[in-house]
């Protein structure tokens, strides 16, 4: 349970609020680059509560610029890009990616007007099929070398999905291990049940996640956030171990489910990028080192769900088409097989912004209680006027091997809680 | 760039408010005459934020009533036009045009009732195919007995088009002469689109030719006149005056007239006249046609991304919407938000006619303030002339003194 202004502090990321500079000064997605055709148009974004335009110059860089036109405010995502920059159809005022303003065709020629605007502008990065960009004051730190981030061609997947609610409930239903058994719960007619079996065991995710549905939740501080150990009983003797983490301020990693050795499992990584503080994107990465991934799976998990503008099929109008049959003896929700759904129904019922003066949070919740510490810490560090920890500037600590995610039976023996330094790919 | 305080003031205009004060001393269109048809139904309008009544009694003239009724607030517009007046449906109250409440028919006979209710009731004048009223207290002024306001039915097409935004960012459109060279550029020109005057070339290619030009311009009895002279070749001038008409038109060939519904949202009236000659309004009204609904708004909006086709862009036109003006302006002055938030802009030397207009708004509102009869309002039937309200569009030799040119095109 939070106070009402602690609550405040964590939920809102308007320009000026505390919650907002914490969350300006990492590196977050603003856009897939998929939505950046490559000599086409800009499209209109808005995050922390900013309009702004995205576009990619004739060079192919992406820029991201406040969207109306310092001059008499026109939208900027109907522009053209052209002559290295993003021009205004108003009257042709020229900007480049840096939000200079490069020219203003209609001014007198002796004139140095132009020199005089400067339209906002925020430095860009494409990285593993997504746009980020850097909000913040000052230099840019490093963007963090997440695994998620370091695949190689054909090896990453990425999408997103349009939320209905503010960004923290979003990731604290990613940081709670022990939802899976009941709002992700496979019965014997979903075909999850009767997927491959976990590495080292006997039966399949879901079919372990209803055999034990109160597993031990233990957790570890690290220099990106939290490591979540959550162990269940398996088979007799035998204890399944699911490691997933926070990654600070909004995000965490989690095994991606497409690979099949001890060495690749895949990473997955959920960012939860506030547009207002009422709506967010949440972008789905999944990543795999060795091999290629299984797009068919992917996207049966994901975009077939998903409308051409990412916003889900099933949504609170028509009541995520719940099917009460379904949960009789197929899924425990009634809505589907894609746990996408599942989760942006449950964060979505919380409440445009959960109100989290009257919730009541017990063992299985440790991790989110967890993580409001560590984002509370960081809030005061910057009401101080300091830099949050886990903002990363030195290339030389700049490498996450460590962050690793498994989903793994073995011998209840097993050293569970270091058994994760053996796994960190080569 | 003006202060929050200063774009309130020319920016509201609900009632109660000095901007609103200060148009409701202006006659203002309130409906084309074909939306109440003799015989026809009366329309629901607002206009300044008032809710109104618009309909034409059974002789043919137009009233202008609140929408609610005195008596339990029903709504008028679904009334019957009968009796010499505005009949509501819920007891029979009738309403005369100037808001006289003539008949209630369920009251006991001998009772005086009717005679102390007074509906709201604003004067009109109907000239050219537009229903004007004033809002105003005392008194209506004249009419201006502006050129176009005096053509032959023939000579004039008027049509309105419904805007998403605040009623200033969209006539200072209008008054912005350098748009032209960008907003409405045709990448390719039209064969068939109308050459100026003493050229073959359009005005188009000029436009194109030359995308810096010379703005000038000087106080008026009506506003503001505005030079804009660009050079295709050293011999030569294109010279247009279009002109600033207080506190929210503008003539520039065609005239457009920009009618606060409320501060967020209003209705662009367009008059589209030749003083010497027929229009072609069959044309006109196929073109708008493919645009506009019948219920006067535009198809292409910011939910469908005003259809914006980035081929088009490449091979016809600069901002792919299509040929029609009217949507182009409508895309740029919706685009710049509800209320334009004149406290970020950056105005140059294309935008001078905006910072004089302003000025002229800024200091009528504040006469007003100081109890003064704001300006530009007439009450000399002598003073009501308007030949030197002109547009000009031609070329003419370098030579030429062009900011006299509009003394030689006045009409006599």
């Amino acid at each position: 349970m939070l106070t009402k202004e602690e609550n405040d502090l964590l939920t809102q990321t308007d320009a000026g609020t505390p919650g907002g500079i914490l969350l300006r000064s990492f590196w977050q997605p603003a856009a897939l680059s998929e939505e950046l055709a490559h000599d086409g148009a800009p499209i209109k974004v808005r995050i922390f509560g900013e309009d702004l335009v995205l576009f990619r110059d004739d060079a192919g860089n992406p820029g991201l610029l406040g969207l109306h036109c310092p001059h008499r405010a026109a939208d900027l995502s109907y522009g053209q890009c052209e002559d290295g920059g993003l021009r205004c159809l108003y009257h042709g005022w020229l900007f480049d990616a840096a939000g200079n303003c490069t020219e203003q065709p209609g001014e007198p020629t002796d004139s140095d007007f132009k020199n005089k605007v400067k339209q906002t502008a925020y430095p860009c990065k494409e990285q593993a099929g997504l746009i980020f960009t850097y909000m913040g004051q000052g230099e840019p730190p490093l963007l963090p070398a997440y695994p998620v981030l370091q695949a190689g061609d054909g090896q990453w997947f990425v999408t997103k999905f349009f939320q209905e609610c503010n960004y923290l409930q979003g990731n604290e239903g990613n940081l709670d291990p022990e939802h899976l058994s009941f709002l992700h719960r496979a019965f014997i007619n979903d075909p999850r049940a009767n997927a491959d079996v976990v590495l080292g065991g006997e039966a399949s995710f879901d079919i372990l996640l209803g055999k034990d549905k109160a597993p031990v939740i233990e957790i570890e501080e690290t220099n990106y956030g939290l490591r979540i150990f959550t162990t269940r009983n398996a088979e007799e003797g035998e204890t399944f171990l699911r490691l997933t983490n926070y990654v600070f301020p909004n995000m965490n990693a989690f095994p991606g489910g497409v690979g099949g050795t001890p060495a690749d499992q895949g990473h997955g990584m959920h960012w939860h990028v506030p547009i207002d503080d009422t709506h967010h994107w949440k972008y789905q990465l999944t990543t795999v080192w060795t091999g290629s991934l299984d797009k068919t799976k992917l996207n049966a998990g994901n975009v077939d769900d998903l409308k051409a503008d990412y916003h889900l099929i099933r949504n609170t109008e028509n009541r995520f088409l719940q099917d009460r049959g379904e949960m009789k003896d197929t899924t425990f929700a009634g809505m589907g097989f894609n746990i996408q759904v599942h989760d942006v129904w449950a964060t979505a019922g919380e409440g445009p912004i959960q109100d989290r003066t009257t919730e009541h949070l017990g063992y299985t919740d440790k991790v989110i209680t967890a993580a409001r510490r560590q984002l509370l810490d960081a809030v005061r560090t910057v009401q101080e006027g300091g830099e949050p920890k886990y903002v990363v500037r030195d290339a030389g600590s700049n490498s996450f091997g460590h962050m690793v995610s498994f989903n793994e039976v073995g011998p209840k023996s097993t050293d569970w809680h270091s058994l994760w330094q053996e796994r960190i790919p080569k | 760039m003006l202060s929050r305080e200063e774009n309130d003031l020319i920016t509201q205009t609900g009632p109660g408010t000095p901007g609103g004060d200060l148009f409701r001393r202006y006659w203002q269109p309130v409906g084309l005459s074909e939306e109440i048809p003799a015989g026809g139904s009366p329309v629901s309008v607002k206009f300044l934020g008032e809710e109104l009544a618009l309909f034409r009694n059974d002789s043919g003239k137009p009233g202008l009533l609140g929408l609610h009724c005195a008596h339990r607030a029903a709504d008028l517009s679904y009334g019957r036009c009968e009796d010499g007046g505005l009949r509501c449906l819920y007891h029979g109250w009738l309403y005369d045009i100037a808001g006289n409440c003539i008949e209630q028919p369920g009251e006991p006979e001998g009772r005086d009732f009717k005679d102390k209710v007074k509906q709201k009731a604003y004067p009109c004048v109907e000239r050219i195919g537009i229903v004007f009223a004033y809002m105003g207290p005392g008194e209506p002024p004249l009419m201006p007995e502006y050129d176009f306001l005096n053509v032959p039915e023939s000579h004039v097409y008027v049509t309105k088009y419904f805007n998403e935004s605040n009623y200033l960012q969209a006539n200072e459109g209008n008054i912005d002469p350098q748009h032209l060279s960008y907003l409405h550029k045709f990448v390719k020109d039209d064969p068939d689109r109308p050459v100026v005057a003493g050229t073959k070339t359009s005005s188009n290619s000029f436009f194109g030719q030359d995308v810096a030009p010379q703005i000038e311009i000087e106080d008026t009895d009506y506003g503001l006149r505005i030079f804009s002279v660009r050079t295709p070749s050293e011999e030569e001038k294109y010279v247009r005056i279009t002109n600033f008409i207080f506190p929210n038109a503008s003539l520039f060939g065609g005239v457009h007239y920009h009618v606060p519904i409320d501060d967020t949202h209003h209705w662009k009236f367009r008059i589209t006249f030749d003083v010497a000659k027929p229009v072609d309004k069959e044309r006109m009204q196929a073109e708008d046609a493919k645009e506009i609904g019948p219920d006067y708004r535009h198809r292409r909006t910011e939910a469908n991304r005003f259809m914006q086709d980035r081929d088009e862009m490449k091979s016809r036109s600069f901002i792919g919407m299509g040929p029609n003006f009217q949507v182009h302006d409508l895309w740029a002055t919706n685009s710049e938000g509800p209320i334009q938030d004149r406290t970020t802009e950056h105005l140059g030397y294309t935008d001078k006619a905006i910072t004089a207009a302003r000025r002229q708004l800024l200091a009528a509102i504040r006469d007003m303030q100081e109890g003064n009869e704001p300006p530009y309002i007439l009450r000399d039937p002598d003073e009501n002339h308007f030949q030197h309200l002109l547009a000009i569009n031609e070329v003419v030799p370098s030579s030429v003194d062009w900011k006299n040119l509009w003394k030689e095109r006045m009409t006599s």
